[in-house]
């Protein structure tokens, strides 16, 4: 009993059922899904630096704030 | 003809009926009886009571069942099981085992009528019942196509050009019919490769993943797409905070600058604006100068509150800084000139006032000698000569 090798590869892939395609597609998901967790992990720890940061900037604006309204107060008092 | 329960039935009442009296006996009986010679005596007692008895060998009952079966399949037997027709002829020390189904038959012949192996064949002529039936449909739906191409061949035949197509197509018909002719029973099969049967098994599925491989990019290629244009949504999001936190940053650096500069211009001014006042106070700079001093203070006030940048504050403390030097530059001429004026004054003096200035008094005898009345005015008396002699050293002639 011999077969061509394109036969052969046409048996082969007649065994290919859905649960093979099911399996291959979860791994496929699970590669993108970790990278897209990875991602998402990220874009938190930055919007958290960013939160973070401008808090600073804020008390820092009103520490200006206050050195305006005194600097504004000697404008007027000379 | 079927197994006998009637006679296996008859022969365990008779192996249980023994057992039961043996231990009615024991319960009955006071003495210390040996169970052993018990079994014996009522082995002699049972095959003088019953005939039936006699048939059965002193053996356990299992051996007795076996062995009423065995009696039973030494004849010629029939026997009908899951809807199969089996019948056992026994041929010598072999024996002709016949399943037969509808029309299908077949006869194997085996060295011991055993249940394992008629099970096996069994099994056997079941998968060469579901092969044929497979194969009868193949040859049906060959038969179409034939029927099929026959009107093909015919509709080609007008058009020459597409005879090499025909051709082709009979070639992969001829392909695919090797492939489907040799149908073998996987039972033969089975009992062939059965020492290998793991290997060919995961020879076959590496075959699959082989195929499965090849064709693995174009099956996932839409979800793959779909992932990856999500992923790069990510992407862009994630590129864009990145973007953010970089202004932040920028911003928080801006603030913290502008901060600090704001704090630096305050002292600087409020330092600047107090010396103005003091100079002013002192009389160092005249009210005019002090005016328009705290006039650019003011400029510059005004200019650095509406500043958005570091620089513009930075020019500012400069400018203030450069305001407060020619201040400071004005206030030092000035003082300058008093000096210069006081020391002009000085030289006006007389030397005799010098003199008069720089005459210590003595407290003693500032009254003069003679009225100096103390004990000590005897010890001081050349004090005049002493004062002269100091003046002399000094160059303050005293006669001038």
């Amino acid at each position: 009993m011999t077969i061509s090798l394109n036969e052969f590869l046409k048996q082969s892939l007649n065994l290919i059922d859905e649960q093979d395609i099911d399996r291959e597609l979860n791994s496929t998901q699970i590669k993108f899904a970790t990278e897209m967790f990875k991602k998402d992990l990220d874009i938190n720890d930055i919007d958290q630096q960013i939160s973070s940061i401008n808090r600073k900037t804020d008390e820092i604006k009103n520490n200006t704030s206050e050195v305006k309204n005194k600097l504004n107060l000697i404008r007027e008092a000379i | 003809m079927n197994i006998d329960k009637e006679m296996i039935q008859k022969a365990v009442d008779e192996a249980l009926e023994k057992v039961l009296e043996m231990q009615d006996k024991v319960d009955n009986s006071d003495e210390i009886i040996d169970t052993v010679s018990l079994e014996d005596t009522a082995d002699d007692d049972s095959t003088n009571k019953d005939k039936v008895s006699e048939e059965i060998p002193e053996n356990s009952t299992v051996e007795k069942v076996e062995e009423k079966v065995e009696e039973a399949v030494d004849d010629k037997a029939d026997y009908n099981f899951l809807g199969l027709d089996i019948k056992i002829d026994k041929n010598g020390e072999k024996f002709d085992i016949t399943i037969k189904k509808d029309d299908k038959e077949k006869t194997e012949s085996l060295d011991s009528a055993d249940l394992p192996a008629i099970l096996g064949l069994v099994e056997d002529f079941f998968n060469e019942l579901v092969l044929d039936e497979d194969l009868e449909n193949a040859e049906d739906e060959e038969e179409v196509e034939e029927i099929d191409k026959e009107d093909s061949e015919k509709e080609n035949e007008e058009d020459s050009e597409e005879e090499d197509d025909d051709e082709d197509e009979d070639e992969e018909d001829e392909d695919s019919d090797i492939w489907k002719a040799p149908k073998v029973t996987m039972s033969s099969l089975r009992r062939k490769y059965k020492d290998r049967i793991n290997q060919v098994f995961e020879h076959g599925l590496l075959a699959k993943e082989m195929a499965f491989d090849m064709v693995k990019d174009k099956l996932v290629a839409s979800t793959v797409k779909e992932l990856i244009d999500k992923n790069k949504e990510k992407e862009s999001v994630l590129a864009e905070k990145k973007a953010q936190l970089k202004q932040a940053s920028l911003n928080y650096l801006i603030a913290k600058k502008l901060d600090s500069q704001y704090n630096k211009l305050f002292t600087v001014l409020s330092s600047s604006i107090a010396d103005v006042q003091k100079d002013l106070t002192d009389n160092k700079i005249n009210p005019e100068l002090a005016n328009k001093t705290l006039a650019s203070y003011k400029i510059i006030i005004a200019k650095v509150l509406a500043a958005k940048k570091p620089e513009t504050l930075i020019a500012a403390i400069t400018k203030v800084d450069e305001i407060k030097k020619v201040l400071l530059a004005k206030t030092t001429i000035k003082e300058t000139k008093v000096v210069q004026a006081s020391k002009t004054v000085t030289k006006d003096i007389s030397k005799k006032e010098i003199k008069n200035v720089v005459k210590p008094v003595n407290i003693l005898n500032r009254n003069g000698w003679k009225g100096n009345t103390t004990i000590l005015a005897k010890r001081y008396d050349g004090i005049e000569e002493m004062s002269a002699e100091i003046l002399r050293i000094a160059g303050i002639d005293e006669e001038e």
